[in-house]
């Protein structure tokens, strides 16, 4: 409880932190953070959220929301939709759709979670070489909207929009509360499960599919944001929360509180300058996720 | 009556100092139209790219493609410009938000030549259209000794080999100037082989020479600034040009 405590009071910190920086007048504080930070902290949550989903539903430590090419997807229809001169987010939200649509597919053929996470590597791997693709094709003129894109920019939206995502990503903590068991249970292997009453099968598909939704929308709206979904859930199992409410709610506030650091240090750090925050996510996140695997594997002695 | 005028004058003073637009120029390009239209005083906010005399002071408001948001709203413009190397969702924030914003494409003559058309209209100024074709045309005539009937080739950079083609704003210019701009198209990547297939009498390389060997080359590297910018600027790169391509 002192935990949870904890991580909510460092969260509003650094809500604080994001809102006040710079003493910025009250027109930038409600029209422009207020927006960028819930929005922030919803996608952030709603990433780590289903990395946690992901990794104990396909029983691998590196699975994460766009390990089965939903990002990858997403991305390439924001370029299709560019090169056809239409605006990015549509694009990226039918692709997304369509990654899902994919795996429903594998999900009914190859009924084994390491065989689904091999064929999400290979669809991501397809569609990064489609986006290449399209790059080399697209006039330098709109090449930036798709760039843009990819590269995982936050732009405040509006706050209604702002609000909507928050709302999301509650209803989305809620199903993760619903769906604990099984996800507690997969990850013990499947005959564990089934002598526990859980489907292994069954449960695995639908849980992708469910945490697969409110990825695809994040990403069509802000694009690629990496290593949220993958360092959290293993820093929650760090702090000593594996299973239960504590492991989902911690991995609901970190990754949001990451993500709204993240920005705030893409936001100020080459000020007026912004930086895309998938970059900063993954400068904190891949040292932090090393030192995690060492500690795994013993390093310490 | 010294205090009657002295009240008019204090009452009026806002009137005069913020009667005219402020604008934010998200792009270099579009910031050299309005100084070269004679509005620079109402440009308020500038990128961080912008290196000309005029920008010295400008608030900077980040880069083109990366603006701050908060930045640009601080300084409580009335028009926001950009082009479409500006993403359409960071224009669409400043709609958003009640900022007139205009968003240009700017990638041949005649989308410079309507630039400078609505940014005299936006910002009440002289239309300078008429005077900037004729300065051109000088510039060009300058040229034409020195690129008549030459098979011309714009790289713009070496690895990858990109070019600028007949029908870029650079190809246009130079095409007018005598020159036989190849291949057609825009900007666009190109190999090597193709390269060598278009037997060019003269590169024009933004790249240095050294990848060149065997070419006619013009090393315009230095000049980058002034002929890459899609604006009033080019007269001044056009002029560097001929200093290079003439001198030789």
């Amino acid at each position: 409880m002192l935990k949870v405590a904890s991580a909510l009071l460092i969260v509003l910190a650094l809500s604080f932190l994001f809102l006040f920086y710079g003493s910025p007048g009250r027109e930038v504080v409600l029209s422009v953070r207020l927006p960028e930070l819930l929005s922030t902290f919803a996608v952030g949550s709603i990433l780590s959220l289903s990395g946690a989903v992901y990794q104990n539903a396909l029983r691998n430590p590196l699975a994460e929301p766009y390990t089965l090419g939903v990002a990858s997807a997403s991305a390439l229809g924001a370029v299709v939709s560019v090169a056809l001169g239409f605006r990015p987010e549509g694009g990226a939200l039918l692709f997304s759709i369509l990654s899902l649509l994919l795996l429903l597919f594998a999900g009914r053929v190859f009924r084994s979670s390491f065989s689904i996470l091999l064929f999400g590597v290979g669809l991501n791997a397809l569609f990064s070489a489609l986006i290449l693709f399209a790059y080399a094709l697209l006039p330098s003129y709109t090449l930036t909207d798709a760039l843009y894109f990819t590269l995982g920019f936050i732009t405040p939206p509006s706050l209604k929009l702002a609000l909507f995502l928050c709302s999301i990503s509650l209803i989305w903590l809620f199903i993760a509360f619903i769906v604990r068991r099984p996800v507690e249970l997969l990850p013990l292997g499947s005959e564990m499960a089934y002598f526990s009453g859980v489907n292994s099968e069954k449960a695995t598909v639908s849980l992708l599919l469910t945490f697969t939704v409110p990825v695809a929308l994040t990403v069509s709206l802000f694009g690629i944001i990496g290593f949220v979904g993958i360092v959290i859930p293993h820093a929650v199992r760090f702090l000593g929360y594996r299973l239960g409410s504590g492991f989902i709610l911690f991995t609901f506030l970190l990754g949001g509180g990451l993500l709204v650091l993240s920005q705030l240090i893409a936001r100020q750090f080459l000020y007026p300058t912004l930086l895309p925050a998938g970059v900063i996510t993954a400068l904190l996140g891949a040292p932090a996720f090393i030192y995690l695997l060492w500690r795994y594997s013993g390093g310490r002695g | 009556m010294i205090r009657v005028f002295l009240f008019l004058l204090l009452s009026l003073f806002p009137l005069f100092a913020f009667g005219g637009e402020r604008v934010v120029s998200l792009s270099p390009a579009l910031s050299e139209v309005i100084h070269y239209l004679g509005r620079d005083a109402e440009l308020v906010g500038v990128t961080v790219f912008c290196d000309e005399d005029f920008c010295r002071g400008k608030e900077r408001v980040g880069g083109i493609v990366n603006p701050s948001i908060e930045k640009v709203v601080s300084l409580r413009p009335t028009l926001v410009v950009c082009t479409t190397m500006t993403p359409e969702r960071l224009c669409e924030s400043f709609k958003r938000l009640g900022i007139k914003t205009e968003r240009f494409r700017l990638v041949s003559l005649n989308d410079l030549y309507g630039v400078m058309e609505t940014l005299a209209r936006e910002l009440s100024a002289t239309p300078k259209v008429s005077l900037f074709k004729r300065e051109l045309e000088e510039e060009l005539e300058g040229l034409k000794p020195c690129l008549k009937g030459k098979r011309l080739f714009i790289a713009l950079s070496v690895k990858p080999l990109y070019c600028a083609g007949r029908s870029s704003y650079l190809g246009r210019l130079l095409e007018k100037a005598g020159a036989q701009v190849f291949p057609d198209g825009s900007f666009q990547a190109v190999s090597r082989e193709f390269l060598l297939s278009l037997r060019p009498s003269l590169i024009i390389s933004f790249g240095g020479c050294s990848a060149f060997k065997g070419f006619e080359c013009v090393d315009v590297s230095p000049f980058k600034s002034d002929l890459l910018h899609p604006s009033p600027r080019l007269l001044k790169g056009l002029r560097e040009l001929r200093g290079v391509l003439c001198s030789r």
